[in-house]
């Protein structure tokens, strides 16, 4: 077939605006709405940990629920558009973490005695999730993970009266790393 | 030797299947996308955008699967290795045309 340098530079420029458009729809099935769900979720649980009344605690589980529910809701409407291979392997391991992390090791070590206990545990069994998947993928929820868990220790063992400031700042990590992903998408 | 005009492909040159095959070669590897999102995207009738998937399957440049998501069935489509490797050549094709002889 024979084209004009005309055509070719048309076409080429289809080409990019096709990929432009592809590349910013697939940012919304890219998982940075998770990190601001959760983020937002966090940074919350931290402003009401600091207002400390007495039943603290039962807002801030319904604010899990919230959480869980919307994050099932983007789940399902993001699994309808583009879909990809599951690693079956990965979910394993992911499970089995979580597993470990809800259900054998706070039985056993009686984790959930305080909140801030049970808050910083139950953010770092996230965060070694995230570890793992970022290492298992070669994606940067590896450096999230490493960012927060840092938080996470630091606020806990040096600031405990202050912990509710590393919620926040956790939070706030995951927010801004949710939007730096979503930058190197688009 | 082969030109720059005899490795484009006649097949993904048509308009509508170089916008098409554009987009699809962006998804990661493994990934597939919904039949109506794709044609929301492309801004293609759903004949039309039927008549060109058929034609890039039949050359085997994409793969259509039909699933169930929440119990409805979707069509999604997939760009195959061979269909990734022929944009590629026909992209880099288009390029060396461009270059200075």
């Amino acid at each position: 077939m024979e084209i004009t340098p005309e055509e070719a530079t048309q076409a080429l420029q289809q080409v990019r605006e096709s990929q432009h458009a592809m590349r910013k729809a697939f940012t919304s099935h890219h998982g940075y709405y998770f990190l601001w769900i959760w983020g937002l979720s966090w940074m919350l649980t931290g402003v009401i940990r600091a207002m400390d009344h007495p039943r603290f605690w039962v807002t801030v589980n319904w604010l899990s629920v919230a959480g869980f529910v919307v994050s099932v809701v983007v789940g399902v409407s993001q699994s309808g558009k583009v879909r990809g291979k599951v690693d079956k392997r990965f979910l394993a391991v992911g499970a089995t973490l979580l597993a470990f992390g809800y259900l054998i090791w706070p039985i056993f070590f009686q984790l959930f005695r305080t909140f801030d206990i049970g808050f910083a545990f139950q953010m770092l069994v996230w965060m070694q999730v995230y570890i793992v998947a970022g290492i298992w993928f070669a994606n940067s929820l590896l450096w999230v993970g490493l960012v927060v868990t840092a938080l996470i220790l630091v606020g806990f063992l040096c600031f405990p009266a202050f912990f509710w400031v590393a919620m926040i700042l956790s939070g706030a990590t995951m927010i801004g790393s949710g939007f730096y992903i979503r930058s190197r998408w688009c | 030797m082969l030109t720059p005009m005899d490795q484009l492909d006649p097949i993904i040159h048509q308009p509508a299947r170089l916008q098409i095959m554009s987009a699809l070669v962006q998804l990661p590897e493994d990934n597939r996308v919904d039949f109506s999102y794709l044609k929301d995207l492309i801004k293609l009738t759903d004949g039309n955008l039927g008549a060109h998937l058929s034609t890039l399957e039949t050359s085997g440049y994409i793969a259509v699967t039909k699933e169930f998501v929440v119990r409805k069935p979707k069509t999604f489509i997939s760009v195959t290795p061979k269909g990734r490797a022929a944009f590629m050549g026909h992209v880099a094709a288009l390029k060396a045309i461009l270059l200075p002889k």
